[in-house]
Parts: structure tokens; sequence; C-alpha cells
């Protein structure tokens, strides 16, 4: 008996169970955040774009008993709703209630997430959602974000961070209802769940979530094996053709420095100095701005910061396992274009090789010579924006 | 200091049964006027070590009454990080740093406003920093040249965006003689010549970066009293000025209007219906009304929503929003249609929507929900210092106190479904609708 006792108590212990993160607080703003520990690295071969758009079908769509028009009739007198957030290692959802309304909001959010609707008037209206997303708020309508997500795109070629979570057009065209349910299955589970919930919630809230969730399958973790990402032996030039009135630029290289990493501090410091989002602080802003006025804003980053152009800090639960460093050059107009790129390289050797080192410049003039020749040039430029966009 | 938010907790219980008035903004507050016209708002709020300090002054592309001189005041607002001669811009980046800062400004057509938000041990030498830099600014005519390439930059990296060039569109399509002609950002050609106004920029400088158009703004965790003491040394000799702009009286719109914007890259067509309305109002009830029309006729539980987002799926995002502007301005219906051959028929929808407020009295309980999400949202919406000033800078642009936010939620509470038909039938006629269109390059 001793003995059977003790096996099933190693089983519980290795089972991998979902962790709630209580903040009991005197705020009676009751916030959510459900997050799965899987994400576009889990995009079956294929099928990008998958954890994204079934996010969005949870978060978008009816439940089993309520229709989404009739989730959305009663959010709106609380005034609040539901949203999520896909990225390629985490899928989160979230929300915020006055505690007036805890009670009502508590079952809606459960059941978008327990107790889908999964019907088909939702998800062709979440499909055209995702399309649009993809096609007009990223490809089209914003140079900057779209210039950044290149450049990752690029920096982990043939790597599972390939991919842009909202997918490509044509995946997201042709998944299936069923591919979306399988993919909820699959990782949408208690292994991989982490809910937080903070403010002024009754007693027994937290047990109540606990034994809601448990519903959920019990699973693996979804973690996926990643290989370092291959480092470039010279400079890449990604160029994506568009009608606009500026260029907007990008560039970077995987670091592998993640939080957890000996050098994050004092890569954190160095970019501080060196180029901190939206402040003025910062010396890359400073050259390329103050002193020249070239364009509205220069950045640079060691962790993801998407939405940057809106915000001043970065959302939470944005974790990856390989981060790069970055240099974001806000749209520049044509004729100073070439040298703008030219100065955040040079400023950036300068930080990286102080004094001596950057005179030699071994990279710039390779950049130089691809652009020098016109006919080169435009083949590049044919077969880069092919490649830029490719995935998007 | 707990009880200020439970004291703000209650008051949002049941909050349409309650039997005397609620104010939706409770927070005790100090409200104090210098001598020189200066006013100062402090909020204590049991949001631990945060101040969050907003200095608005009442200037915005509204008061941009000279030719050629549209989209000044966000320009200025970048000048004025130039520095002066005790704190040069890096003297001042290291103060801002020493107090863990995140600071930046931002204008819209009646204000400009400069915020910080500290730990609560840098708001002495935040404020005489602030105080020298409204008193004292100083930049070359080389630096001032540098700066309007960085505007020029901002206008670019947001000409991307098909929004932007609609909003410029609607303004410069509906106004014919107010400064609301053009956007915040300017005219492109004005934009142009900005390193060429350095002079004008020392006249603009001096007619508002006075007391009497400013008002500092202090919210978190600081005692009122010692925030009146330190604006009282470093903004006390502040000199009052005299200048008002002449803002031209925009004449009664006398027919439909309608604009086309051709995008350059393929894009869904956008389709805005906007009708002129009246100023922001805290006594009468049509900004209120309006706010409500917006919300029942076009947000998330409105019919209108439910119909073509969800079951037709003929758009993709569609909103109403009602101008709070010092002047007239706009109600505009914005819609992403999905397909261009759709165009007409939701802005036939648009307009027959907004035209049945003249005629059906609105559901009570529809009424009712639309007054509980403006409760809540304002609500959450209060969740850090930090966001209570940025509330409290939109009130204190139209009527330079937290008080004009009590007086609207008081006006929502006492909308009625005839208040609604009577403002619709006021506003919405075709006389002073403006419609514009935004589309890709036709397909060949």
């Amino acid at each position: 008996m001793k003995k059977l006792a003790l096996s099933l108590l190693l089983m519980t212990a290795t089972l991998p169970a979902m962790e709630v993160v209580a903040m009991p607080g005197q705020s009676p703003l009751i916030q959510f955040r459900f997050v799965f520990r899987a994400g576009s690295v889990n995009d079956p071969k294929g099928k990008p774009g998958a954890a994204a758009f079934t996010a969005a079908m949870l978060s978008n769509s009816g439940t089993k008993t309520q229709t989404y028009q009739q989730l959305l009739d009663a959010f709106y007198p609380m005034a609040s709703g539901f949203g999520d957030q896909v990225d390629k290692e985490m899928i989160v959802f979230s929300g915020t209630t006055h505690v007036d309304n805890l009670e009502i909001y508590y079952g809606l959010v459960r059941d978008m997430l327990l107790a889908p609707g999964w019907r088909e008037d939702d998800l062709k209206r979440v499909r055209d959602d995702q399309k649009n997303a993809l096609r007009l708020a990223l490809r089209e309508n914003n140079d900057e974000e779209l210039g950044k997500e290149v450049l990752y795109n690029v920096l982990f070629k043939g790597h599972p961070y390939e991919h842009y979570a909202l997918g490509t057009l044509t995946a997201i065209e042709s998944m299936s209802m069923a591919d979306l349910q399988a993919f909820y299955k699959a990782h949408l589970t208690q292994a991989n769940l982490t809910i937080g919930v903070a403010g002024k919630y009754p007693a027994g809230f937290v047990e109540r979530l606990e034994k809601d969730f448990s519903v959920l399958p019990a699973g693996k973790p979804s973690t996926v094996k990643l290989a370092p990402a291959t480092q470039p032996t010279e400079t890449h030039v990604t160029i994506v053709q568009k009608k606009t009135r500026a260029v907007a630029y990008s560039f970077g290289f995987v670091t592998g420095v993640t939080r957890n990493h000996p050098d994050f501090a004092a890569l954190l410091v160095a970019n501080t100095w060196f180029g901190p989002h939206r402040s003025s602080g910062g010396n890359l802003y400073q050259r390329m701005r103050e002193i020249r006025g070239l364009n509205y804003g220069d950045y640079s980053y060691i962790e993801y910061f998407p939405r940057g152009m809106y915000q001043f800090e970065p959302d939470p639960n944005l974790f990856r396992r390989s981060q790069i460093f970055q240099v974001w050059i806000r749209p520049v107009e044509p004729p100073t274009a070439h040298f703008a790129l030219r100065l955040g390289l040079f400023e950036l050797d300068r930080q990286r090789y102080p004094r001596s080192r950057f005179r030699n410049h071994a990279r710039l003039p390779r950049f130089e010579c691809q652009s020098a020749d016109e006919d080169q040039e435009r083949r590049a430029r044919l077969s880069d924006r092919q490649q830029g966009l490719r995935h998007f | 200091m707990h009880r200020f938010l439970v004291a703000f907790s209650l008051a949002t219980l049941s909050m349409l049964t309650a039997a005397e008035p609620r104010k939706i903004f409770d927070y005790p507050y100090q409200q104090h006027d210098f001598p020189n016209g200066l006013r100062l708002v402090t909020v204590p709020t049991d949001y631990p070590n945060i101040v969050a300090l907003y200095v608005v002054v009442n200037v915005g592309s509204r008061n941009e009454v000279e030719a050629g001189k549209s989209g000044f005041a966000h320009f200025f607002e970048h000048v004025m990080f130039r520095g002066t001669k005790k704190n040069p811009p890096q003297k001042r980046d290291a103060t801002m740093k020493a107090a863990g800062a995140a600071t930046n400004a931002f204008t819209s057509s009646d204000l400009t406003a400069y915020h910080a938000t500290f730990s609560k041990q840098g708001l002495a030498s935040i404020l005489e920093l602030e105080a020298d830099r409204f008193q004292n600014l100083d930049y070359s005519e080389s630096v001032f040249r540098t700066e309007a390439l960085a505007v020029n930059g901002e206008y670019n990296k947001n000409s991307a965006s098909p929004t932007s060039r609609l909003s410029e569109k609607i303004q410069d399509t509906a106004f014919d003689v107010h400064t609301y002609k053009h956007t915040t950002m300017g005219f492109l050609a004005d934009i142009k010549v900005m390193p060429d106004q350095y002079a004008y920029s020392k006249q603009f400088f001096d007619r508002f970066y006075r007391p009497e158009y400013t008002t500092i703004l202090v919210v978190g965790d600081v005692q009122p009293d010692a925030v009146k003491a330190l604006v009282e040394k470093h903004w006390g000799g502040w000199k009052r000025g005299s200048y008002t702009a002449a803002v031209p009286v925009e004449p009664p719109q006398k027919g439909e209007r309608k604009g086309t914007v051709e995008w350059p890259v393929a894009t869904p067509p956008w389709l805005a219906v906007s009708y002129k309305t009246p100023a922001y109002t805290d006594t009468e009830k049509d900004s209120a009304a309006l706010d409500i029309i917006s919300a029942l006729g076009f947000g998330p539980a409105s019919p209108a929503y439910q119909r073509l987002v969800l079951q037709e799926q003929k758009v993709d995002m569609i909103g109403g929003d009602a101008d709070s502007q010092v002047d007239p301005g706009l109600f505009t219906v914005y819609s992403r249609v999905k397909k261009e051959q759709d165009v007409d028929a939701i802005r036939e929808s648009v307009i027959s929507t907004l035209n049945g407020f003249k005629d059906t009295l609105v559901e009570k309980t529809r009424l009712d929900a639309v007054k509980n999400n403006l409760r809540y949202r304002f609500a959450l919406s209060m969740n850090n210092s930090e966001s209570i000033a940025r509330a409290l800078a939109s009130a204190i642009a139209l009527r330079r106190t937290p008080e004009t936010l009590n007086r609207l939620y008081a006006l929502y509470d006492q909308i009625t479904p005839e208040d609604l038909r009577e403002v619709a039938r006021k506003y919405f006629v075709a006389d002073g609708r403006t419609v514009v269109t935004l589309s890709g390059p036709k397909a060949k």
C-alpha cells in the first residue's frame, strides 16, 4: 500500500499542471491574463498562423451557449472585452472588469476559452479579420512594423521563429475549423497554462479559477526544441519596395542573449545609452534626429518590441528564447535615405568598436557594392522584394 | 489614503440606481489660481511613489489663424525640447533620467501637453526644470531648422496610414475658414517651409507660452500644499501675456460636400460620413447626447454593427466619433468596407441609421447600457496616476478644470430618448454632411 501511494504521489508531482499567479489588491479593477506556453512555433507544417487564428477565433466568437453578438451585448454595459496576443512562444488572453461586474464577466470569458462555439459565420468573419490584419495593418499601412517583421523573417530563416505569427494569406485562406480545433486541443492545455488575476476579487475566487480550468486537457508542454539561428557571415540587404513618401529601416543580428544570460544586464545598460525606445536621451536619436533632423526618431532594441510606433512600453508576455539586437530608423526621405542607413551603421560600429576599429568599416563597402551597380541592384531588389514579402 | 480608492469603487456601484448625484471623478483635488493667471490642479492618489506631471497649454492647431502657419503648435511642441541656457538638452535629459522619468508631449486641436511620470523624489527638480523652459526657452536658428526636419519626418511616418490622409481630407472638405480645416500636423506645404519660420517661432512662444494659457496638473503620491509652494517658487514670477488668436467662425454649411482620396496602393475602401456639430458643452445636453448616439448607432452592441460587421460582414471596422472641441466640430462615422461595390450601400446605411434617431425613440434599456458603458469605461481607464492625469489634461483643454468631467457625466445620466431625438433632428441634416471616401487603385 505504501509503495503504491508513493508512486501515485510521484505521478502527480510530475504531471504538468496549470499555475495561478494571484495578486490580490485594493483596486476595484480585476485583471485577468490567461497565458499559454505555445505560439507560432507550434503552428503545424504548412499552416503558419494556426496559433494566431485559433486565438482570434476564441476571443472574437461566440460560445456554445451564446452567439458573438450576445457576448458583445453583454460586454458592452461593462465597457469591457477580451483580447488575445499571439507571439512565437506565448498565446495570451486578457481583459479587465470592474469588480461590480466580475460575476458576469468571468462567466463570459471562461466560456469563451473553455466552451467555444466554433460557428461557421464567426470563422468567416475572423478569417477576413486575420487576412486584413496581415495584408493591411502590417503589409500595406505600416511600413515601420513591416520592416521589423521582415528583419525577423530574414534573421530566422529556416528556424521555427521564421514566420510571422499571423501566418500567410494562403495559409489563413486554407485553414479549416478542424485545423483550429486541433490546435486548440493540442496546445491550450493545463500543462501550458498560467493564469494571472489581480485586484479586489472575492475570497475563494482563485480556487474557483483552478477548478473551472481543470476541465482543459492535462496535455504536455508544447515546447519546441530550438536550434540557434544561423549567424550570417556578411551583411545581407533586403529591400521591400513600396510607393511611399519615405524609407523605413530595420537592421540587426541575433544575439542569443535573453534575460537569464550573464550579458543581459550589460547589454541593457549599453542599449539604454545607445538607443532607448522613444527616448530623446539615446545616442542614436541624438546623432540622427537631434543633430541632423533626418527623421522622427531612431532607437535600438535587445528584446522583441512590437507596436513600438504606438507604445512607450512593450506589452508583457512576449517571451522569446532567442532575441535579436536591432536598430529602428524611422522613415527617412529618399534623398537622405542612403546616408541615414550608413550613419546608423556607423554609430553602431562606433559603440561596438570605440575609437580606432570603426574606421576600418569592413561592412560598409560591401553594402555599397551591392547598391552601386544599377542592374545588380534592380535584380537584387526584385528577388529581395519577393523574399521579403514571401511570408506576409 | 486607501479611502479614496474605496470611495471611488463604491461610487460606481449600482450606477443607475443611486438616488443622489454621483461624481465620475471623485478624487479630492486642489485647484489654485496664481495671480499671473497660471492654474495648478493637484490630485493626490494612493498609487505609491509615482507622480505624473502634465503641463497643459491651451494652444493647439485651432489657434493657427495665419495663412502658411498651420501645424505650428505641434512644431513648437518639438522646439520646446531644445532647452535653455541654464538647462541645455543634455542637462535636461540628465535631470529627467535621475528621476527615472518617462517624458514626452503631444498636441491636438485645442491643447499642447508636456508630460513626465517619475518618482516623487524628482518632483522639485522637474518642476524647476519645466519652469525654466516655459519661461526661458532658448534655441538657435540652426537647431530650429533641424527640428523642422524632424516634424517633416513625423509627417512621413504617419503618411503610410490611410486614416491620416482620410482625416486630412475630411477636415479640409468640411471646413472653409475655421482652423479645424487643417489637422494638428498641418498642411504639408506649410510643414515644408517650417525651417524658414525662426522669427515667427519666437513670436509664437511670446504669444501662447504664457501663464494665462497654462495649467499645471500634478497627480500621484504628493501633498497639495507642498506642490503649491514649489510651483509658486518656480513659476510665480512668470509674466502674463496679452494675445488672443482671432479664430474665424465657420459659417453654416449649405449643402452636402464630397471628397475622395486616391490611395496609391491596394486597400479596402474607407468611408467617412461627417456632420457639423456644436462646440463642446457641459451645460447643454448636445455634446452628451451626440456621444451617446455615436455609441448607440455604431458601437459593438448596436444593430448597425450587428448587421454590417457580424451578419452581412460587409465592413470589418465601423465606429462613430463625436468631436469634443472648443469650437464646433464634426460627428463622424468611419467604416472600412470590404468591397468597393458596397461603399454606396454602406453610406446609405450610415445615413439611414442616423436618420432613424430623428423618428424612433431609443429603448430605455439600450440607453442605460450606453450610460453604463461610458461610466465603466472611464472607471477602467483610471488605473494609475498617469492615466488620471491624461484624462484630466483633455478636460483642461476644454474648460481648464476637472469639474467639467463631472458636469459631462451628470449630463449623460440625464439624457432621455427624447433628448436624443431632438439632437438628431438638429444636427443630422443633409446640408451639414460631408462624405469622404478613400480607395486604392482601380482594378485593371
